[in-house]
């Protein structure tokens, strides 16, 4: 299976997101096709700021991706998600920006036709990922961590505020699960970096939850939510639980070793609850 | 008169106060009408429909000959029967009557007055040129039958039964469920007076049982509705009880022995459990249980079981009934379908299903009463007794996502929460309110009296319900987290349980029931009545009349004080013994119609029958609407509405 894949800003550099998921989409036959020349999604913040900018830095990726021969582009941020999502909606549901986003493109020599279907990478896994049936990691209780942007305001994935899909795909690849209340509550985001003292109360919040539910791993999906877990728990007291990659454990269930994973990168070590022998 | 005589139109202007008057240039709209063709007379005049008003119509009919009438003022849903029976009183048949509406459609909705006076003098001419087409017509007077079904065996439906009974008519009760009493014989105290729900439901559920003008029929539906206004031909479904009615003598002892223990139960929100054979509570009515044909052993699982058979000693136990099907004849029908309760499950950051202490408001009233699961005592799920308690108002209602409208009892039973609470546990109670909407009669007192007895008001809607908590002392605890906006402060507030005030939709079913009727709902579902304020109680369908919720959301005062006057309408307007049909409605032309039937399937009333002799399509008089279906969908214009036809819309057309 050949993919359209838009990595967004984090993912190169995050904690083994890119060696985990090019190490399980070759172990599982799909090609990550990537958006050349791809730019900045505008995150977030950049439709609050100039909504026609905003619109035309994601259609550029609609453009590229037609251009490549896609009518999907999968990527494995959460904010790139919503934000490629929320710029999918926009001009599906209003020709007037449809036709000034594509005078805008114009200049650039390029012409926006189809708004492609944006999808998470989280479900191109969880679709490709066989069902593990080895007990090698039944004893690791895992927590999901969903961040905000994956199911809400779209509910289409999974339940808004509840989801349970990460759970349902963590028992499929072999681990156990951690129910716990945090699923969806507010990292900080971005704030992090700006406002650390006000956001760090909030990952405790999260991480105090997973660990008082009876967690001994986390696993994410967005490179944000991997780096604002990791990054609060190895500074502050504790619980020093490992904030994983989706990805990375399914490599590990997939018995590849977390070398190959980038596991090493991770702030809070695996090693201790995922290493076997 | 005939219509072949000259006609002879009056035109008479009305300033309505101060309604029309100043925006309309009222002077200027007699003198426009007042030189067209067959106008004998045209004055304007303050108040048209007051006593001088009507009486210089009158006059003016006799005095100058008129034959015909036009009145520009007020809406035909407000005046037009007034100024028909001033025709007929001066001997005129009443439909050489036309009415321009210049108020709602000119001078209120105008605001340029040189506008509304040139949209006043069109509505005026417009009906000028029409009454010149009017025929006379005539209406018809059809016998009634004396007696009022009503649907839903409430508080609502129940208060109509008596009411309707006392005055000496017979009643047909329908509920569904296995007894009557609805939502009130599952609360425990009611608001503002707090007194006991049981105290002043049970022995009205004993009335309606032992009146002998009523007719009681648990756990039956409506199956099918024919005829029309005073003639309501209405089959009721009983459904098998599995229990002989005329032989159980309710001793219970087959509820004792039913093995089946473990069943939610349905009245008590799923807080206990009930056998498969059950009254849904102790002081049901009528005393005699039914078997749950799912879970029964017997019924549901094929096995042998039939405990309750063998020892039931008047041989009560049937389990070979079937439905049981009855017509019955009624001249009016009174809904009282009520309301379910909004459901929180969907709103996922409340945790209503997931957390064991988020309770709806249902839940919480069985929780709180002496016949409930916990015999009133107020009590967490693990026996303790809760020491802050958190209620949410608003959920489900004043909710874009959910329902827009306010449910107007939430406030006033939380805070009848709050007081109970507080008085039973001493616990701290929080109301976590948008606006405290307290607009009965003693209601504000009641809600001064709980922010007295120390409950503490926050003006914030809550964001999340969790069991997420900062303080590892607050472990198992819920944590509830709002803003409170009149200090633009973040709450996270520990508490032991949270009851969620859930507001009011419409019963399940009403759809259909609506539908049996031919009485419409609104967007929200709520049946529509017919007049929002001159008409409250009756539908746009004849000898239809609505009670209680299924009209809207209501309290206890005001569904009592509802299904009294529906009763009363439905007493007013059958106490004649005859109604009188309306005149407009749809003549089909024999010599016209093909029999092609495409009427038939178009009529919304069924008032479309096929004269398979002379084949072609008749309209029972009784029953047609004169809604205009048919004369819209023959194809060869032999169905037409009286008092709509072409040459009479046409000549309005001309003049607009």
């Amino acid at each position: 299976m050949k993919i359209c894949f838009y990595p967004g800003c984090s993912f190169a550099s995050s904690a083994g997101y890119k060696e985990s998921t090019d190490a399980v989409c070759r172990k599982l036959d799909i090609e990550l096709a990537e958006i050349p020349d791809w730019n900045c999604c505008g995150a977030t913040v950049l439709f609050g700021e100039n909504k026609l900018r905003a619109l035309a830095l994601s259609a550029r990726h609609f453009v590229l991706a037609e251009t490549m021969g896609f009518d999907e582009i999968v990527t494995g941020c959460n904010a790139c998600y919503a934000t490629l999502r929320k710029s999918a909606d926009i001009l599906s549901e209003d020709p007037g920006l449809f036709q000034q986003t594509k005078d805008v493109l114009k200049i650039f020599d390029l012409d926006l036709v189809a708004i492609p279907r944006i999808r998470h990478l989280f479900e191109i896994i969880d679709q490709a990922m066989p069902e593990i049936t080895t007990d090698k990691y039944r004893d690791v209780p895992v927590a999901a961590y969903y961040g905000c942007q994956l199911t809400r305001p779209h509910q289409d994935l999974d339940k808004g505020d509840h989801p349970s899909m990460v759970e349902k795909f963590l028992e499929k690849i072999g681990f156990a699960v951690t129910e716990h209340s945090a699923k969806t509550a507010c990292c900080g985001a971005s704030h992090a970096v700006i406002h650390k003292d006000e956001c760090r109360p909030l990952v405790q919040r999260i991480v105090g939850e997973m660990d008082s539910k009876g967690a001994k791993a986390i696993t994410t999906v967005c490179p944000l939510c991997q780096f604002n877990l990791d990054q609060n728990q190895s500074k502050d007291a504790g619980p020093y639980l490992p904030v994983t990659y989706f990805t990375q454990l399914a490599g590990l269930a997939l018995g590849l070793s977390p070398k190959e994973l980038g596991m090493d990168k991770l702030l809070v070590s695996a090693a201790k609850v995922l290493t076997r022998p | 008169m005939t219509s072949q005589m000259k006609p002879r139109i009056g035109v008479y202007v009305c300033h309505c106060g101060m309604n029309i008057a100043p925006k309309v240039n009222v002077e200027e709209v007699v003198d426009h009408v007042k030189d067209m063709p067959h106008v004998a007379v045209a004055r304007d005049y303050k108040f048209m429909c007051s006593n001088p008003g009507q009486d210089m119509i009158i006059k003016d009919i006799k005095e100058l000959g008129l034959n015909r009438v036009v009145v520009a003022s007020c809406s035909p849903r407000m005046h037009e029967k007034t100024f028909r029976n001033a025709l007929r009183t001066a001997g005129l048949n009443p439909y050489y009557f036309q009415m321009a509406n210049v108020r709602e459609q000119a001078s209120w909705v105008t605001k340029d007055s040189i506008e509304a006076t040139e949209k006043a003098k069109a509505l005026a001419s417009a009906a000028v040129s029409r009454v010149v087409f009017h025929q006379p017509l005539l209406t018809r007077e059809v016998q009634v039958e004396k007696s009022i079904l009503i649907v839903g065996g409430g508080i609502a439906g129940m208060q109509a039964a008596l009411t309707s009974a006392q005055a000496g008519y017979k009643v047909y009760l329908v509920e569904r469920e296995p007894s009557i009493g609805g939502h009130m014989a599952k609360f425990d105290k009611t608001f503002p007076t707090l007194d006991c729900a049981a105290c002043i439901m049970t022995p009205k559920m004993v009335d309606v049982y032992q009146n002998p003008n009523i007719e009681l029929f648990t756990y039956s539906e409506v199956e099918k509705v024919e005829g029309f206004i005073g003639n309501f031909e209405v089959t009721v479904k009983m459904n098998p009880r599995y229990v002989d009615m005329t032989k159980c003598t309710g001793c219970g002892m087959c509820m004792e022995k039913c093995p089946t223990k473990k069943i939610k139960s349905e009245f008590n929100e799923g807080l206990a459990n009930r056998t498969a054979i059950y009254t849904p509570f102790p002081q049901a009515v009528p005393n005699v249980p039914v078997i749950d044909p799912v879970n029964c052993l017997v019924l549901g699982k094929g096995k042998k079981c039939g405990a309750c058979a063998k020892f039931c000693e008047s041989n009560a136990i049937d389990f070979d009934q079937k439905p049981e099907y009855k017509t019955v004849k009624a001249g009016a029908i009174i809904v009282a379908t009520g309301f379910k309760a909004f459901n929180p499950g969907s709103i996922g950051y409340y945790g209503y299903g997931r957390y064991p202490e988020v309770y709806t408001s249902l839940e919480f009233e069985r929780l709180n009463n002496a016949t409930g699961p916990t015999s009133g005592k107020m009590v967490m799920k693990n026996g303790q007794v809760p020491k802050r308690v958190a209620i949410v108002h608003c959920v489900g209602s004043r909710d874009q996502r959910y329902k827009k409208y306010c449910s107007r009892v939430c406030c006033m039973y939380s805070m009848k929460f709050a007081h109970l609470i507080h008085e039973k546990t001493g616990a701290e109670v929080w109301e976590f309110y948008i606006d405290i909407r307290s607009p009965g009669k003693n209601y504000e007192e009641f809600y001064n009296r709980v922010q007295e007895e120390g409950v503490r008001f926050v003006r914030g809607r809550v964001a999340e319900i969790t069991d997420m908590t900062d303080d590892p002392k607050d472990k198992g605890r819920l944590t509830v987290v709002a803003e409170n906006t009149l200090t633009r402060r973040t709450l996270r507030i520990p508490v032991d349980m949270v009851i969620l005030s859930v507001g009011m939709e419409p019963a399940l079913g009403a759809d259909n029931i609506g539908r049996l009727l031919g009485v419409s709902r609104d967007a929200d579902g709520w049946f529509n009545e017919l007049h929002a304020k001159l008409a409250p109680v009756a539908t746009p369908m004849n000898g239809v009349f609505l009670a209680g919720c299924c009209q809207g959301p209501k309290d206890i005062p005001d569904t009592v004080a509802q299904s009294m006057g529906a009763a009363g309408e439905a007493i007013a307007m059958l106490s004649k013994g005859f109604v009188t049909t309306q005149a407009e409605i749809s003549f089909i032309d024999p010599d016209l119609c093909t029999g092609c039937k495409s009427c038939i399937g178009a009529c919304a009333y069924s008032a479309i029958g096929f004269d398979d002799v002379r084949k072609v399509a008749v309209v029972n008089e009784a029953l047609c609407m004169g809604c205009g279906s048919c004369a819209a969908t023959c194809p060869s214009s032999a169905a037409s509405v009286r008092h709509f036809s072409d040459r009479q819309i046409m000549g309005e057309l001309e003049m607009l």
